[in-house]
C-alpha cells in the first residue's frame, strides 16, 4: 500500500510538472505568434508610410522615391487570373474523375493519387525548371504571361485536386443515389448534384491555391519573368513582372530607399494573401458546421 | 410515357476528358523528369559524374571551372538544418499543446493563426530575415555576416512549424482515446500521458512531420536567396554566407547565361539533385504517415 | 425450382435463377420469382437476408459497387434488365426507387419533384407544374406543401421528406415502384402516413417493398417472398404466407421466434 504522505508528493510532482510543461508549450507558441507580429509590424512600419496612390499607379523607376507597382500589380493580376483559369476547370475535373469516375482502388486511380501528393511536395523552383524548358522553350511562349500562368497552374494543381477531392467525398452517396434512381446519368448526377454541393468546399481549394500562385516566386524567376518592366502587358504572349518578383528586385538591392519600397510592396502583398487565407479558412469552417 | 434511348457518346466523351485532365498529373510528373533526365544526360556528357559529386569546389561561372556540387549540398544542408532544429522542438511543443492541452476555444483561434504563418509568400519572410533578423542577430553575435545560413535558418524554422505541428497534431489525435483513458486511469499527469502515451504512439506520424518539414526546407528557396548569399562554400559554420542548391539555380535564371551552355546546364544537374531529395523524403514521409494511419483502423 | 404467383395472369417483372456475389461472397442464391401487375410484392426476412440487395438489382442500383457481380436473368416486360443492349440509365426510368433514408436533394421541394422530368427533356414550365402537383397529390402531400413549393425540401420533417421521395419518384412514371425499408428511418405516425399511401397506390401500380416490418407487410402487400440466408424460402400469397406458411423457417420468422 502506497503512503497518503508518497501520493500527495507524488502528486504535487505530476502538478508542477505540468505546470512546467505548460509553460515551455505556452512560450513555444508565443515564439511563433511573437515571429508572425514581427514580421507583420516590421512590414508595416516600413512600408505602410511609403504606401500612397502615387506608389500603386506609377512604374519601377530608377529613383526609389518615384517607383511604384503598377506593372507589376496589373502583372500579378493578369497572371493569377489565367493561371486560375487553367489550373481550376483541370483541377476539379481530374479530382471529379478520380472521386466519381473510377473505382477507387483501381491501379490507375492509385498512381494518380501517388502522384499528385509527391506533385504537392516537388519544390516550386523545380515547376520553374519544367516551364523554362517546356513553355518557354519547347513552345517557344518566350518569357510570356502565359508561360509564367501555365508554369503556376502545374504548381497548384495538386492543390486544387486534393481539395475539390476532398469536397467531393464529403457530398453523402445518398444524393448520388436519389440522381441515379431518377434517371440520372452519371454526368448529370456529378454535374447537378455532386458537383453543386462540394462547391464551397472547391472554392476553399481555389482560393488557397490562388493565395499560392501570387506569392510564389521562384517558378517566375527561373522561367525570366523580367526584374524591371516598365509597361502593362498587352497581351497573353507579352513579358511581364509580378509583385513578388518586383519585391525580389528591390530587397537585392542595396540602397535603403529601395529597401522601404520592398516593405511596401510587401504590405500589399500580405494584404492579398492574408486576406484570401482568412476567406478560405472562414469558408472552410462554415462548410464543414454545415456537415456535422 | 416513352422513353428514348439517350445516346451516350456524349457520356464517353465527357469521361474521356476529365481522365485527361486527370492524367495531366502523371505528365506533369513525366515533364518533370524527362526535363532534368535529359539536360542532366547533357550535363554528365561534358562533366564527370565522380567530379560533380567529390569536387569541393563550385566555379561553373569561373574561367577556372570546378563543378562539385557539394558546396551547395552543404550550404543547403546546414540552412535545412538549422530550420528543423528550430522547427522540430516548436512545432512538437505546439502539437502536444493545441491537442492535448489548449481548451477548445484558444485551438479555435490558435489553429488558423498557425496556417496564415504557413501561407505567407517565402519572399516576405527573406526580407524578414535579411532586414529583421539578420541585424538583431548582428548585435547579439560580433562578425556575424550581412549574409549568413543562420538567420535564414531560424525564420525558415518558424515558416515550418505549422507543417510540423499540424501533421504532428493530426498523428496525436488518430492515437485512440482509450489509450489515453488507460493512462489517466492508472494515475498519469497530463504530461507523463502526452510524453509516455500520446507522442511513442503517434511517434512514425511525427517522424514523418520532420521528414516532410525537412523537404520543404530543402526546396525553399526566396529565403535563402535573399538572405544566406550567394557564396558556395563547403562549411558547416552558420555565420557566414553560402550558397544552397536553389538559391544557385535563382542566380543563373537572373544572369545572362545563355540558354544551351554548359554553364546553363548546370541548374538542371542542381535541379536533378534537389528533386531526387525531396521526392525520397516525401516518399519516406508519406509512407511513415500511411503506417500511423493503418496502425488503428 | 421456380415459385410462381398463383395467378400467372399479366407478369411485370420475372425473376429467373438469379445468382449475386460481392467479391467472393455469394449474396444472392437460385432466386426466381414473378411479379404481378398493380401488386405489392413485399420482400421479408431477417437483417442481412440480401433483401435489399435483391431489391436493388432490379433498378441496377448494385452497379456502383465495384466487386458486385450477378448470373441469371431479371425480366421486365419480357426484356433482361442485364443485357448488354440496354442502358442502366433506362432501367432506372422504368423501375423507381424510394431508399431506406429520405434523400431529398437539398434544393426546394418544387425542384426535386421536377428534377426527373427535366433530364428526361420536358421544359414546359405549364407541364412541369401538372407534374409536380400530381405527384405530390398522389404521394398525399400536395395540402401540405402547395403554399411552399419553393421552401428547401430540408425544411419538411423526416416523414414528409420521404413522402417527398416518393413523389419524386412518382413523377417519372416508372413502370414498377421500388421501395427499399421506406419507413426504417421514420417514427410511427409517419409509418403510418406511408403505409396509407401505399395502400392508395396499390391497385394503380406494380409495388415491391422490401421490409423488416412483418405487420406492415402484412397489411400492404398482395404477396410475400421470404428470404434467409439469400436464398429466397417461400413466395406466395401474403394471407398464406402469414397464416400457413410452407417452409418452418417461414413459420418461425413470421411468428417472430427469430430476425
Amino acid at each position: 500500500m502506497i503512503s497518503t504522505a508518497h501520493t500527495r508528493k507524488l502528486l504535487r510532482r505530476q502538478k508542477l510538472g505540468d505546470g512546467l510543461f505548460q509553460v515551455v508549450a505556452v512560450v513555444g507558441v508565443v515564439i511563433a505568434l511573437a515571429t508572425l507580429g514581427a514580421l507583420i509590424a516590421d512590414a508595416l512600419v516600413d512600408g505602410v508610410p511609403r504606401i500612397d496612390w502615387k506608389f500603386l499607379t506609377s512604374f519601377p523607376s530608377r529613383k526609389p522615391a518615384e517607383a511604384g507597382i503598377f506593372s507589376a500589380l496589373v502583372g500579378s493580376v493578369y497572371l493569377i487570373t489565367l493561371t486560375a483559369v487553367v489550373a481550376v476547370p483541370i483541377g476539379i475535373a481530374a479530382a471529379v474523375y478520380l472521386e466519381e469516375y473510377t473505382n477507387q482502388s483501381s491501379r490507375l486511380s492509385r498512381i494518380i493519387e501517388v502522384n499528385v501528393a509527391n506533385l504537392a511536395g516537388v519544390p516550386s523552383i523545380i515547376y520553374g525548371l519544367l516551364g523554362l524548358e517546356l513553355f518557354v522553350r519547347a513552345m517557344r511562349l518566350e518569357r510570356s504571361l502565359l508561360a509564367g500562368a501555365l508554369t503556376l497552374a502545374l504548381l497548384v494543381l495538386p492543390i486544387v485536386i486534393i481539395a475539390s477531392r476532398e469536397a467531393i467525398r464529403a457530398v453523402p452517396s445518398t444524393i448520388r443515389e436519389a440522381a441515379y434512381a431518377l434517371g440520372a446519368t452519371q454526368w448529370q448526377t456529378t454535374k447537378d448534384h455532386v458537383l453543386p454541393l462540394a462547391f464551397p468546399g472547391i472554392l476553399t481549394g481555389i482560393i488557397l491555391a490562388v493565395s499560392r500562385a501570387i506569392g510564389e516566386t521562384a517558378p517566375l524567376i527561373t522561367i525570366g519573368a523580367l526584374t524591371y518592366v516598365a509597361f502593362v502587358p498587352d497581351g497573353v504572349l507579352s513579358p511581364f513582372t509580378a509583385l513578388p518578383i518586383q519585391i525580389f528586385n528591390w530587397v537585392s538591392r542595396p540602397q535603403h530607399g529601395f529597401h522601404i519600397n520592398a516593405a511596401a510592396g510587401i504590405v500589399v502583398l500580405l494584404l492579398v494573401t492574408l486576406l484570401l487565407n482568412a476567406l478560405a479558412i472562414f469558408l472552410r469552417n462554415r462548410y464543414q458546421k454545415q456537415y456535422q | 410515357m416513352s422513353h428514348p434511348r439517350k445516346s451516350r457518346t456524349g457520356e464517353k466523351f465527357i469521361e474521356t476528358a476529365l481522365l485527361a485532365c486527370g492524367m495531366l498529373s502523371i505528365l506533369t510528373t513525366v515533364g518533370i523528369i524527362g526535363v532534368l533526365l535529359f539536360e542532366t544526360i547533357g550535363f554528365f556528357k561534358e562533366v564527370s559524374i565522380i567530379e560533380f559529386f567529390t569536387d569541393t569546389q563550385w566555379t561553373p561561372l569561373f574561367v577556372k571551372k570546378h563543378f562539385g556540387v557539394l558546396p551547395l549540398v552543404a550550404g543547403t544542408a546546414l540552412t535545412s538544418a538549422i530550420a528543423i532544429l528550430v522547427a522540430g522542438p516548436l512545432g512538437i511543443l505546439t502539437a502536444i499543446f493545441l491537442s492535448e492541452y489548449a481548451p477548445v476555444r484558444l485551438r479555435q483561434i490558435l489553429k488558423p493563426i498557425l496556417e496564415i504563418l504557413a501561407g505567407v509568400p517565402t519572399i516576405v519572410y527573406g526580407y524578414f530575415a535579411l532586414l529583421f533578423v539578420t541585424p538583431l542577430l548582428q548585435k547579439l553575435i560580433p562578425g556575424l555576416g550581412g549574409f549568413n545560413a543562420l538567420s535564414p535558418g531560424i525564420v525558415m524554422g518558424i515558416m515550418i512549424i505549422p507543417l510540423v505541428s499540424s501533421l504532428s497534431e493530426d498523428a496525436m489525435y488518430a492515437v485512440p482515446r482509450g489509450l489515453r483513458e488507460a493512462a489517466y486511469a492508472l494515475g498519469s499527469s497530463r504530461l507523463q500521458t502526452a510524453w509516455q502515451v500520446v507522442v511513442p504512439a503517434a511517434f512514425s506520424g511525427i517522424t514523418a512531420s520532420f521528414v516532410i518539414a525537412i523537404s520543404r526546407a530543402i526546396g525553399e528557396t526566396m529565403l535563402v536567396a535573399i538572405a544566406a548569399g550567394q557564396m558556395p562554400n563547403l562549411t558547416f559554420n552558420p555565420l557566414v554566407p553560402i550558397e544552397t542548391m536553389t538559391t544557385y539555380i535563382v542566380q543563373i535564371s537572373l544572369g545572362d547565361t545563355p540558354t544551351g551552355t554548359l554553364e546553363f546546364r548546370t541548374i538542371f544537374a542542381v535541379g536533378m539533385v534537389l528533386f531526387l531529395s525531396t521526392f525520397a523524403l516525401n516518399l519516406i514521409g508519406d509512407f511513415m504517415r500511411q503506417r500511423f494511419r493503418e496502425q488503428y483502423e | 425450382m421456380k415459385q410462381q404467383a398463383k395467378s400467372k395472369f399479366d407478369l411485370v417483372l420475372s425473376v429467373h435463377d438469379l445468382n449475386a456475389w460481392y467479391g467472393e461472397a455469394q449474396v444472392l442464391s437460385n432466386i426466381s420469382f414473378d411479379v404481378e401487375r398493380n401488386r405489392v410484392t413485399a420482400l421479408i426476412g431477417p437483417s442481412g437476408c440480401g433483401k435489399s440487395t435483391l431489391i436493388r438489382c432490379f433498378n441496377r442500383m448494385n452497379d456502383f459497387i465495384p466487386s458486385f457481380r450477378l448470373t441469371g436473368k431479371i425480366l421486365l416486360e419480357e426484356e433482361d434488365l442485364y443485357s448488354t443492349a440496354i442502358d442502366p440509365v433506362e432501367v432506372r426510368l422504368r423501375l423507381g426507387m424510394v431508399f431506406q433514408k429520405q434523400n431529398p436533394f437539398p434544393k426546394s421541394i418544387y425542384d426535386n419533384i421536377a428534377y426527373g422530368p427535366r433530364i428526361a427533356g420536358i421544359r414546359n414550365r405549364d407541364q412541369l407544374d401538372a407534374i409536380v402537383e400530381d405527384s405530390l397529390q398522389k404521394a398525399a402531400l400536395w395540402d401540405e406543401v402547395k403554399d411552399k413549393l419553393r421552401d428547401n425540401a430540408y425544411a419538411l420533417s423526416g416523414g414528409q421528406q420521404q413522402r417527398l421521395c416518393i413523389a419524386r419518384t412518382l413523377a417519372i412514371e416508372p413502370e414498377v415502384l421500388l421501395l427499399d425499408e421506406p419507413c426504417s428511418a421514420l417514427d410511427p405516425i409517419a409509418t403510418a402516413k406511408i403505409e396509407e399511401l401505399i395502400l392508395e397506390l396499390k391497385d394503380s401500380y406494380t409495388v415491391l417493398i422490401v421490409t423488416h416490418n412483418m405487420q406492415q407487410a402484412a397489411r400492404v402487400s398482395h404477396y410475400t417472398a421470404f428470404l434467409y440466408l439469400g436464398e429466397l424460402i417461400e413466395f406466395g400469397l401474403t394471407d398464406k404466407i402469414f397464416t400457413n406458411p410452407g417452409d418452418h423457417r417461414t413459420e418461425a420468422y413470421v411468428t417472430g421466434k427469430f430476425g
